[in-house]
């Protein structure tokens, strides 16, 4: 049964039905199955070429992975972390001596004298290659630097001046923390000085210390400072004695 | 020997006898050539038809045929037995049509845009037309055809179906992936503009 609107254009439809019917050319199989044959030689050169070539899929993303790594090596040879580790100056650093047992203490800090007295024994000239280095180093360098190190020998020289009259002191930290590199020195018991400063047996020949030479000013300086130091260790005496 | 050439014929005839969901099952599962061979002796007219009514262009309509024809080839595992292997088949074509009848139309649009002037347009003149002999149903066909290329691609497709080549609105509706209300109206307007583009001949 038709449909209305089948009968409404039924001209067009008759139209459409008489059209001649298109039929495909001759050799129509022939050319398809050369087609199908191409495919297939194609097919095997690909996979030939497959296995010598990489996937193309990986060909992005391994272009991505390159980029990222130039990037990286752009960005870091400009940071200034990228130091040469030759040229890197080693860090001038104490050696330090952390105090558990106070017996062991007393035998180690015998034979450090020991040890000091044989070499003292040794000829003078032998100089350890690393302070020689040292001493060229500071040589060359500005005297603000110095004053650090002019801090810790005034300590170092309190402590001995306290040594002769026999003080007590209790020691945390003697050096400052630039110049110390891990942990610190402690001492749970009060320590006579006499003891600190053998005990220690850390000397200004055995440690890397930078030595400024300075000029008369400088010396001037220390000198009046090493005066005010002293004379505060005689006033202090003198008020523990009254 | 005779027993196995007798074999063979029997097989041969087996295979022109069987529906065409047969035989491309066959062609899926034990790769029988012959059966693609046949599937493609029945569908090559058909399909030729069809294409050329949508794209209005022979040896372009011959080419997306054999695309059509390598696509099966290629894919007939994807080919599954609930369908129809014609809705299938015709699925395929219509799709490489409309793909090449939009490329053609681009390559035309960029040609003109190349060579024209600035806001004028052309007439692309159809010189591809077949059959070569040119009759007076020739000339008329070709009416029809320039008439039918006028009409909106999706209004054409369904009517070609159709009207053309006389498949049922369910077939068309699997074909064009909509529902057969769209279909029913799609042919519709399809018509109408036809009628209108054709009223001078129905006047004569």
């Amino acid at each position: 049964m038709k449909e209305k609107d089948e009968i409404k254009y039924e001209k067009v439809i008759k139209t459409l039905n008489s059209l001649q019917k298109v039929n495909a050319p001759a050799g129509f199989e022939a050319d398809l199955r050369r087609k199908l044959n191409q495919e297939e030689s194609l097919k095997e050169e690909k996979s030939f070429w497959g296995k010598m070539l990489l996937p193309a899929r990986l060909i992005p993303s391994f272009g991505l992975v390159v980029a990222a790594m130039i990037i990286l090596m752009v960005v870091n040879s400009n940071s200034e972390q990228m130091d040469n580790p030759f040229l890197i100056e080693p860090r001038v650093r104490e050696d330090i001596v952390e105090v558990k047992d106070y017996d062991s203490f007393k035998k180690q800090e015998d034979e450090i004298v020991k040890e000091k007295s044989l070499r003292e024994e040794k000829p003078k000239n032998e100089i350890h290659p690393l302070e020689k280095k040292n001493e060229s180093k500071v040589e060359g360098k500005p005297q603000s630097g110095g004053n650090e190190m002019l801090m810790d020998d005034k300590i170092k020289e309190d402590i001995l001046s306290r040594k002769d009259e026999g003080d007590v002191v209790t020691l945390k930290s003697t050096a400052p923390e630039s110049t110390l590199t891990e942990g610190s020195i402690t001492l749970e018991e009060p320590v006579t000085t006499s003891e600190v400063a053998t005990g220690m047996a850390i000397t200004k020949d055995e440690l890397n210390f930078r030595q400024v030479q300075l000029n008369t000013e400088q010396q001037k300086e220390v000198d009046q400072l090493r005066m005010k130091v002293q004379n505060q260790s005689v006033e202090n005496k003198e008020k523990r004695n009254k | 020997m005779e027993i196995n050439r007798e074999a063979e014929f029997r097989k041969e005839n087996n295979l022109n006898d069987l529906p065409d969901e047969e035989l491309i099952l066959e062609f899926q599962q034990n790769g029988t050539e012959r059966a693609f061979e046949i599937l493609v002796q029945r569908y090559k007219n058909p399909l030729t038809n069809y294409v050329f009514r949508y794209l209005g262009d022979y040896e372009a309509c011959v080419d997306v045929v054999q695309e059509t024809m390598i696509k099966v080839y290629r894919y007939k595992d994807s080919y599954s037995s609930i369908a129809k292997f014609s809705t299938w088949i015709y699925t395929i074509a219509g799709n490489l049509a409309k793909t090449e009848y939009r490329r053609r139309r681009r390559r035309s649009f960029l040609s003109i845009n190349d060579y024209g002037e600035e806001h004028k347009t052309f007439d692309i003149p159809d010189e591809s037309y077949r059959p070569d002999i040119i009759t007076d149903s020739g000339i008329k066909d070709k009416i029809i055809q320039e008439a039918l290329m006028k009409v909106k691609d999706a209004y054409r497709e369904a009517v070609i179906l159709r009207d053309v080549q006389g498949m049922t609105y369910e077939e068309i509706s699997v074909i064009l992936g909509v529902n057969e209300g769209t279909v029913k109206s799609r042919i519709n307007r399809g018509r109408v503009q036809l009628q209108e583009l054709l009223k001078d001949i129905y006047n004569e």
